[in-house]
């Protein structure tokens, strides 16, 4: 029976050999759950929670929002608010969307953003759209977005996921989408795969190398792979692979 | 020959074309208008929703090419219905997408709609809205208590319960169609149902007319796509699932999940035996089976076949506990 003057006799933590121990323990216990909430987060999504964006798996919104109701992620305080900025070119605008995130006692603010010259939306083969062209509600949108998927992966420390991670987590990763532009029309974007192909096929012809396509390609047009030739370079790349230039 | 072989940098030139003119004339099509009234298509279960479809139009989130394809099909699975089941049957489509109005006690219109149309029948003109869906949706419509599964599908019911209400009309059918055949659902008018909708147009307009906008309160299934999510910012409140790491339970639902193929197997093979030995009193199977069967009857009520009235007297609601277990 426990008495109010009773004496309670600890063992005495002696050491800080001890201290470390219990450190390391419970940044054990910590990467254990950190793997785990990894795990059952890419479990819960799938191909089209995800896009290859520059070659790296880029998780959308809808994602997010799922992996948040999984972990009961809350965010609240949200402003989006329209900043007016200036660069060399002029006068932009860009939205700026915060709010508080929260799992059980952590807290962060998360910050998204997205500029009128956002490239997904504002870029067209002859430049930057005019203003007038460009439908602010998308960029607003996306500032929220992005605060989303920002708040989300980094109160669950679920950030630069690899293609692997990805794979291992069931998610079909040949059915995701790529953010290129080949066939979208929006200029500036990349070669479709029927063209890397074809790009192929005519160095194959013409006896080119793996390493000399790889040097060409990297001291030139500064990309690692054929995927990345933009479709404004594509025909001068072409002319080169065919050995006229 | 005509014209000249196509190389493959002109097939592949041409599908970039069609590609990027496609997308081109989908996104041309996409826009938003203004609104003065609430639209009986879009009576959204969010009262905010309301408020800012009329307030914020301008700011309403595009939808993508994708979805205006979808539309477009839809529009056109229209014109395909009204030609399967108008013309081909000798039926008479008219007073195709005409316009109603619903008023309130000041006699201010509160909300517009639009019907796809009416049959002659008998002399008579009977409304019908065509509702054109994939394959999964239109497997999981049989009846109008179905169509209460989803927001969109309760946004169809809102939208022919006022048009039959506005226009004193006392039954209506829909039609939906998968693209290939149809299902015709009939839908009386609902007193009830409607006066609800109404009283909560009157009190959404009020708040309209003076610009105030209800609390925002987060509900997933219509706020992660709502296209005013942006402006709107609800507090978003998730609460999480139970984690529970216990390695006898997870080996039990292991095991649980190696039986359940096991499971299907034994109820299919003792169905085929039992169904073979059906009016056979007794057999033996070889020299280690003995198969006994006899004729029992049994009591019981059939309760489809009372009359409904008297059904409903013994009806009872009970609440029960579903647990469905998937392995991810």
């Amino acid at each position: 029976m426990c008495e109010t003057n009773e004496i309670i006799s600890v063992n005495p933590v002696n050491s800080q050999v001890d201290l470390i121990d219990d450190i390391f323990a419970a940044a054990n216990r910590r990467i254990q759950q950190l793997e785990q909430i990894v795990v059952m987060s890419i479990k819960r999504t799938n191909h089209n929670d995800w896009v290859d964006q520059g070659g790296k798996p880029y998780l959308t919104c809808s994602g997010a929002e799922k992996i948040a109701r999984l972990f009961g992620v809350c965010w609240k305080n949200v402003k989006n608010e329209k900043v007016i900025s200036t660069d060399e070119l002029g006068q932009f605008y860009f939205y700026e969307c915060t709010g508080e995130f929260t799992l059980g006692s952590d807290v962060i603010t998360a910050i998204g953003t997205c500029s009128q010259k956002d490239q997904f939306f504002a870029k067209t083969k002859e430049g930057m759209k005019p203003a007038s062209e460009i439908d602010e509600t998308n960029i607003r949108k996306a500032a929220y977005s992005n605060m989303v998927v920002n708040g989300v992966t980094r109160i669950l420390g679920i950030r630069n996921l690899t293609w692997d991670q990805v794979k291992a987590g069931g998610v079909d990763t040949s059915q995701i989408s790529k953010v290129t532009y080949a066939k979208g029309g929006n200029g500036g974007g990349r070669i479709s795969e029927a063209q890397a192909k074809h790009f192929f096929a005519i160095c194959k012809q013409s006896g080119k190398t793996d390493e000399q396509i790889k040097e060409y390609l990297s001291s030139t047009y500064k990309i690692d792979s054929s995927k990345e030739i933009k479709t404004s370079d594509y025909e001068a790349i072409c002319k080169w692979a065919e050995g006229n230039e | 020959m005509p014209y000249a072989f196509a190389t493959y940098q002109d097939a592949s030139d041409l599908a970039d074309f069609i590609a990027q003119k496609r997308h081109d004339v989908l996104n041309a099509k996409i826009n938003r208008y203004p609104k003065r009234a609430f639209t009986c298509s879009d009576i959204h279960e969010c009262d905010r929703y309301m408020i800012h479809s009329i307030l914020d139009w301008d700011k309403r989130e595009l939808h993508d090419a994708g979805l205006q394809a979808i539309f477009d099909a839809g529009n056109k699975e229209e014109e395909n219905v009204k030609n399967r089941i108008g013309y081909e049957l000798g039926l008479e489509f008219i007073e195709t997408q005409s316009p109603f109005e619903i008023k309130n006690r000041a006699g201010e219109v509160i909300a517009s709609g639009k019907i796809d149309g009416k049959i002659l029948w008998n002399g008579k003109a009977v409304p019908v809205e065509i509702k054109s869906m994939n394959e999964n949706s239109f497997n999981q419509i049989n009846s109008l208590e179905d169509f209460k599964k989803k927001p969109l599908y309760r946004k169809y019911l809102r939208q022919m319960q006022l048009y039959l209400y506005g226009n004193n009309q006392e039954a209506g059918l829909f039609i939906i169609s998968n693209f290939r055949t149809e299902k015709l659902i009939l839908v009386t008018l609902d007193y009830g149902e409607c006066e609800s909708i109404i009283s909560r147009l009157e009190r959404l307009w009020e708040m309209k007319k003076a610009g105030t906008y209800p609390t925002a309160e987060y509900k997933p299934e219509l706020c992660d796509r709502c296209p005013f999510s942006s402006i709107c910012l609800a507090d978003v409140i998730n609460h999480p699932a139970d984690f529970i790491n216990n390695e006898e339970l997870e080996e039990h639902l292991m095991r649980r999940d190696e039986l359940e193929p096991l499971v299907k197997e034994y109820k299919d093979l003792d169905e085929e035996i039992k169904a073979t030995f059906k009016q056979i009193p007794h057999a033996f199977v070889g020299t280690s089976f003995e198969i006994i069967g006899k004729e029992q009857s049994r009591k019981s009520v059939d309760a489809k076949a009372m009359p409904e009235d008297l059904r409903k007297q013994y009806e009872r609601e009970t609440t029960f506990w579903i647990t469905k277990i998937k392995r991810i």
